[in-house]
């Protein structure tokens, strides 16, 4: 499972490269631990307009909308949030234990209510595994997870 | 083997033209009971077509229409949606809406089409997964032209967003304007004055989350609507007919929180909210529109990253602050006798506030790597010692909807008296088509800024004629205090058209002028702010008429719920004019909601010509 995901990620990544290079201003997956907004040029010309610069529409197949389409990764068949986008607050969420982002990660993958607080211990435990150096970008950070979900009795049936 | 083909070829004819006639039988038939039952004219067929007043449709891509005429003629469009859509099976999964709609209103018309799978369809509305809607409203930002009055969206939930939370996993749907390469002038313009195209797109909501609340920091409120799950499914359906449908983007009145109160008149038959917004529709007063037709369920406040950010501050002594501080910008202040000093609950809370900090700091910074192994430090002492960890959010505060309406009228009684001349007793009428100044109450608005756009006032004076008082266009400020932490410039602009008392006249003249400088905080509420200013000034009974002026203001400013207060003293110095000083004290006391009584006190001074002014005011928001 965990080569799946991982394989889903770059997969993702490379679909994401058809629009816009990896680590483009919106595109997400990919990027290091606080990587930071620079999109100086995107920021000046939406502000003008709350304008858009991707594809304006309703991105329906990867591929067609870039990184907008891309931003989620199927897990399950359900949707999942792109960490690279939030590493900020998913960071500070499992270093303080709680918090929005870890939760909502915990449901978008899959996580049933009872087991949520042991999915928030157990990464808030492994803070120093999962963020080993400023440098880890976001599909080492999901690797990260999953090993540490498998270690634990709990959670493995989640990664399985 | 040609006899063959022959008799093949004539059998597929045969069989398509009695196929063609049956159906145009059918579609003539169907036709005419449209047109007896008055179809066209019905709500929901003219909100699905976005007809305006006059009965022509906002939407500005002939891709949407079935029928050439379809743009002002809802009868003809009708009578081609039958046609085509029993002509065209596939063209249901276009118009997913349309299709139901007629099934439901048009007798007999669900018999005759053969129902598609929309793999495409059904694809996107699994991805959506929606069982509820939410109107999204990001507070006004001064920052950036287009947001000044801020911004809405819809979001769509999953049922298990209800009970468990996850939101951010939800999709949200935007209606914006599609800009193509290139930068330069024209994208302000074309942005605020039309010229654009405008599209619905749609996201992940983490990805407006991120915009909102880090990048921006935008205080968001998300404002749960009652939909039932059948609206639910209509204003979807509708939303995909949609996709890729071009209407023009105005900045003033078809932006996006009207395109949205569309949608919600699509998915709730009967409801108008709308009509009120022919001229602008400021997306606050869309929000209270949606409130009028109780479609508002429950609201939910999401502060943003720097409002928390303040919050924790707040916690701490100014002593912690300053360590807070410092440790932001040096890793070994950590290590320090202070900072070790505190108890582990503080130094938990010094880390937080610290990372936080930086990670504010570093924003709309590109990565740097000093950068990101300071912050990982950081956030491995949040992780040491988060045993200690009380994750507090500032409490939600008045909701922007419960401040005071966005126009105003103000009756004003007062007296105006110049050297030489008697004193004159006035009384005035002005109107302002938006927003809030300093002096307004100060409920549910943001503090410290101002955005008025719009006004006029009409003066008479006793014993002479009715007089225009004022025009003015646009005024913009923004008086936010400097603190250890933040250190935001304070600027102001204004446009207008205004009396100026020029050697003994009052002249009408025209300006723009504007300021930068700082604001600092003196005590409690209370803030103290000066601006090097300057001025371009149109004035007919100056020997140069158009005139060039530097100067500089200073004053106090305190806006409490209770009662708003200013005081500004100004000097300019033109460089063939007076040279012009002014002094006015201003102070509001909120009646009510919408009600306010303003006193003021202006005196003037040209070389050395005095006018004093004084005056009592009522002012209604609407």
């Amino acid at each position: 499972m965990k080569r799946t995901i991982i394989a889903l990620a770059f997969t993702a990544a490379s679909v994401s490269s058809f629009a816009e290079a990896p680590g483009g201003a919106n595109c997400g997956w990919g990027n290091m631990l606080f990587q930071g907004q620079s999109g100086v040029l995107y920021h000046t010309l939406a502000s003008f307009t709350n304008g858009t610069t991707g594809n304006a529409t309703f991105g329906m197949t990867s591929g067609t909308n870039g990184c907008s389409s891309a931003g989620t990764l199927s897990y399950g068949g359900k949707g999942m949030i792109d960490l690279s986008a939030l590493m900020d607050e998913f960071s500070e969420d499992v270093a303080r234990g709680d918090g929005e982002v870890i939760s909502a990660l915990a449901i978008s993958m899959g996580v049933e209510a009872q087991d949520r607080a042991a999915f928030k211990a157990e990464l808030h435990e492994n803070f120093d595994a999962i963020f080993p150096t400023a440098d880890v970008t976001a599909e080492d950070v999901m690797a990260s997870i999953v090993d540490v979900m498998a270690q634990d009795d709990a959670l493995a049936k989640y990664v399985s | 083997m040609l006899f063959f083909l022959r008799n093949y070829l004539f059998v597929i004819f045969l069989f398509c033209f009695s196929s063609l006639v049956f159906s145009n039988d059918k579609i003539t038939t169907l036709q005419n009971l449209a047109n007896s039952l008055n179809l066209s004219q019905a709500h929901a067929w003219r909100r699905l077509l976005h007809l305006d007043e006059s009965g022509k449709s906002y939407v500005d891509d002939k891709n949407y229409f079935l029928s050439p005429e379809g743009k002002s003629q809802p009868e003809q469009e009708l009578l081609a949606s039958i046609a085509e859509l029993i002509n065209n099976p596939e063209l249901q999964c276009r118009y997913p809406w349309r299709s139901r709609w007629l099934s439901e209103n048009l007798p007999g018309f669900s018999d005759v089409f053969e129902r598609q799978d929309c793999e495409e369809y059904d694809s996107w509305r699994g991805r959506l997964n929606a069982n509820s809607v939410t109107l999204v409203l990001a507070a006004s930002y001064l920052n950036s032209p287009s947001s000044m009055y801020g911004h809405t969206f819809l979001r769509f939930d999953a049922k298990s967003v209800d009970d468990q939370g996850g939101a951010l996993g939800s999709y949200a749907v935007n209606f914006a304007a599609f800009i193509e390469g290139g930068a330069g002038f024209s994208y302000a313009y074309k942005g605020l004055f039309g010229g654009y195209p405008g599209y619905f797109s749609d996201g992940p909501y983490y990805k407006k989350v991120k915009e909102y609340s880090r990048l921006d920091n935008r205080d968001v409120w998300e404002y749960r609507l009652n939909l039932s799950t059948d609206e639910t499914d209509i204003l979807l359906a509708h939303l995909w007919e949609l996709n890729k449908i071009k209407f023009d983007y105005y900045f003033f009145d078809e932006n996006c929180s009207f395109r949205l109160l569309e949608l919600l008149e699509v998915a709730r038959d009967g409801t108008t909210l709308t009509e009120d917004f022919d001229v602008y529709a400021i997306p606050l007063d869309t929000v209270r529109a949606t409130e009028r037709a109780g479609l508002i369920e429950r609201v939910v406040y999401r502060p943003s990253n720097r409002r928390k950010l303040e919050f924790n501050i707040a916690l701490l002594t100014k002593d912690e602050q300053k360590l807070a501080w410092r440790l932001a910008l040096e890793k070994d202040v950590w290590d320090s006798e202070e900072l070790q000093g505190l108890s582990e609950k503080k130094r938990y809370k010094v880390a937080e506030v610290s990372y936080q900090y930086l990670r504010y700091l570093n924003n709309r910074r590109s990565r740097n790597q000093k950068i990101a192994n300071h912050s990982l430090f950081l956030l491995r002492k949040m992780q040491e010692y988060s045993e200690y960890a009380q994750q507090e959010l500032p409490s939600t505060p008045a909701r922007p909807e419960q401040g005071h309406d966005t126009r105003a009228l103000t009756f004003t009684a007062g007296v105006e008296g110049a050297a030489g001349i008697d004193a004159a007793e006035f009384v005035d009428l002005a109107f302002r088509s938006a927003y809030h100044g300093f002096l307004d109450n100060i409920l549910a608005y943001p503090h410290s800024t101002e955005l008025i756009m719009g006004g006029v006032t009409l003066r008479y004076k006793k014993d002479q004629h009715l007089q225009l008082q004022n025009l003015s266009i646009v005024e913009i400020a923004s008086l936010n205090a400097r603190s250890r932490f933040f250190k935001p410039l304070s600027w102001r602009v204004r446009g207008d058209v205004e009396r100026q008392w020029t050697y003994g006249d009052d002249e009408l003249v025209a300006k723009f002028d504007g300021g930068v400088g700082w604001t600092m905080p003196v005590f409690a509420d209370l803030l103290a702010y000066a601006l090097a200013q300057a001025r371009i000034e149109y004035n007919p009974g100056f020997e140069q008429e158009l005139d060039l002026a530097l100067g500089a203001s200073t004053g106090l400013l305190l806006q409490h719920v209770s009662g708003s207060f200013m005081l500004e003293a100004q000097q300019y110095r033109f460089t063939d004019g007076p040279d012009r000083r002014q002094l006015q004290i201003s102070y509001q006391l909120p009646l009510a909601k919408n009600h306010g009584l303003r006193v003021q006190y202006t005196r003037l001074l040209n070389d050395d010509d005095a006018v004093t002014e004084s005056s009592l005011s009522y002012r209604f928001y609407y």
